[in-house]
């Protein structure tokens, strides 16, 4: 218990003696964990522009009125049993009018004397299938039924700008791995550059009788204390930053609570890490 | 030390068959030229090294036996005063006698004690909340003795201390280090300063180029 307290003690007050030191650390961890908070930010606001994206590339069999309820059945069946379909949903003509008013309001369909939307049959696609060819293959399978009206192809640019996400989503992730190796680099050689500094004191701390844990304890604390301090003064700035960043992209979204939580227990942890590291070099007994 | 040798890397000798004994409360002198083994042997004696060949017994360890975790406990035993004092830079003077305390595990109170005492011993309580660089030579290394002193050690192993001091603070540390010995500590002093070993004719050990050359006893009462 001495020991901890005599740690803490320690650690904290470290900090004002060498304060320039401490300043250096704390802005480089905080750096670090800001570029990986914002990639992560980044990650997320790309992966749900991409499932954004992913809804638009429906297939849509607007189907002729009067149809019987077995023939909607059967063409259900026929289509859910294609291969790269996820699954299929009937709109009825009356769910069909009720999403119109809900997304563009009642004034255009006043005064229409009937419901002017036929029922439907949505398709939505498998992720992993190759969505092009689904898409065609599809189409001109069934262009030709006899329940069908219209087929309503999807928005191809849609698509091609999904299959370009997707190819950056895959660069993120690696540009993601090799960025938490880096920061992971450069918190604990951070520490362990603070640590060096002080070689001399704890070569001097074990000559009059201090222990391996003794020394270890408050500079381990101290580096999880730099590195914790460091996610949370990377929280608050990503914070601010993503405020700002309405104005210009008003459907950004920011980061989540835990993965904010994420960056201070990584920031800890680096922290520690580093030190540990660091201690190993220098502890002789 | 019983048949003592060092050997640095491959080939440097900086000691050779080194065998003699120290009595409880006896004050001896380590002479020779610089490189002639001094700093050398007292490592060996605090356990920073181990010897090459032969034993070194202090205060109830052996280098032939001992652990590696044991290393601070004997340390703790022996208080080590060095020329360039090695006072930890981020402590005050008060912190730096202090710690050595702490590190035993000492009940608050018994620290605050006791390190107000060495202060006081040592005439430095008004500088108890300068930090080493804020001190001359002679304040540093009372501080550095009174931190060797903490753990009322059984054996002091001082490096050269007056190496970095003034005539007058040498004066004064002398007269200090025999004040400490009159108390029961053992001290094993390195020095080539020819000038102090006049001044108080204690026991002499002489090396020379990592032998022994020389156990010259004690002559007379101060």
């Amino acid at each position: 218990m001495r020991i901890v307290l005599y740690s803490i003690i320690q650690a904290i007050s470290s900090f004002w003696r060498r304060s320039f030191i401490t300043f250096l650390s704390i802005v480089t961890i905080t750096i670090a964990l800001m570029i990986l908070g914002g990639f992560m930010m980044v990650t997320i606001n790309l992966k749900t522009a991409l499932g954004n994206l992913q809804r638009q590339v429906e297939l849509e069999f607007y189907l002729d009125n009067g149809l019987t309820k077995a023939d909607v059945s059967t063409l259900y069946n026929n289509i859910e049993s294609e291969e790269g379909v996820e699954s299929v949903e009937f709109v009825t003509a009356e769910r069909a009018r009720i999403e119109f008013i809900d997304e563009y309001g009642e004034d255009l369909l006043e005064g229409l004397p009937i419901n002017p939307f036929p029922p439907s049959i949505r398709i939505e696609l498998k992720k992993s299938f190759s969505m092009g060819d689904a898409v065609s293959n599809l189409g001109e399978k069934y262009s030709d039924h006899d329940f069908i009206q219209q087929i309503s192809a999807p928005n191809l640019i849609a698509y091609k700008l999904e299959k370009i996400s997707r190819i950056f989503l895959i660069l993120t992730f690696a540009w993601g791995f090799i960025l938490i190796i880096a920061a992971t680099v450069i918190i604990t050689n951070t520490i362990r550059l603070a640590i060096a500094q002080r070689a001399n004191s704890i070569h001097i701390m074990q000559l009059v009788g201090a222990s391996r844990g003794f020394v270890r304890t408050p500079f381990q604390l101290e580096g999880f204390l730099h590195g914790g301090l460091s996610g949370v003064f990377a929280w608050l700035i990503l914070f601010g930053i993503t405020e700002v960043s309405y104005y210009i992209f008003p459907g950004i979204i920011p980061l989540p609570l835990s993965l904010n939580i994420v960056l201070v227990i990584l920031g800890s942890f680096f922290g520690l890490l580093g030190s540990s590291i660091a201690l190993r070099r220098y502890l002789r007994y | 030390m019983e048949k003592v040798s060092y050997i640095y890397g491959n080939d440097w000798v900086a000691l050779s068959d080194i065998d003699f004994s120290l009595d409880e409360g006896e004050f001896c002198f380590l002479v020779g030229s610089s490189g002639a083994g001094k700093s050398t042997l007292l490592s060996l004696i605090s356990m920073q090294n181990s010897p090459t060949r032969g034993v070194v017994r202090v205060a109830g360890y052996s280098s032939d036996s001992i652990k590696r975790l044991d290393i601070p406990f004997l340390r703790r035993k022996i208080g080590v005063v060095f020329q360039d004092f090695k006072l930890l830079p981020e402590m005050t003077a008060e912190e730096n006698i202090s710690f050595v305390l702490k590190v035993t595990g000492q009940p608050g109170k018994y620290i605050k004690k006791r390190t107000n005492e060495l202060l006081s011993l040592m005439g430095i309580s008004h500088k108890r909340r300068s930090f080493p660089h804020e001190l001359s030579g002679g304040e540093a290394q009372r501080v550095g003795i009174a931190r060797a002193l903490a753990n009322n050690p059984v054996l002091l192993l001082a490096d050269e201390p007056t190496g970095n001091l003034d005539p007058y603070s040498t004066e004064e540390l002398l007269e200090l280090l025999l004040n400490i010995n009159r108390d029961g500590t053992a001290i094993l002093m390195a020095t080539h300063d020819t000038a102090l070993i006049d001044r108080a004719p204690m026991r002499i050990l002489e090396l020379e180029n990592g032998l022994l050359v020389g156990d010259r006893p004690r002559e007379g009462r101060l």
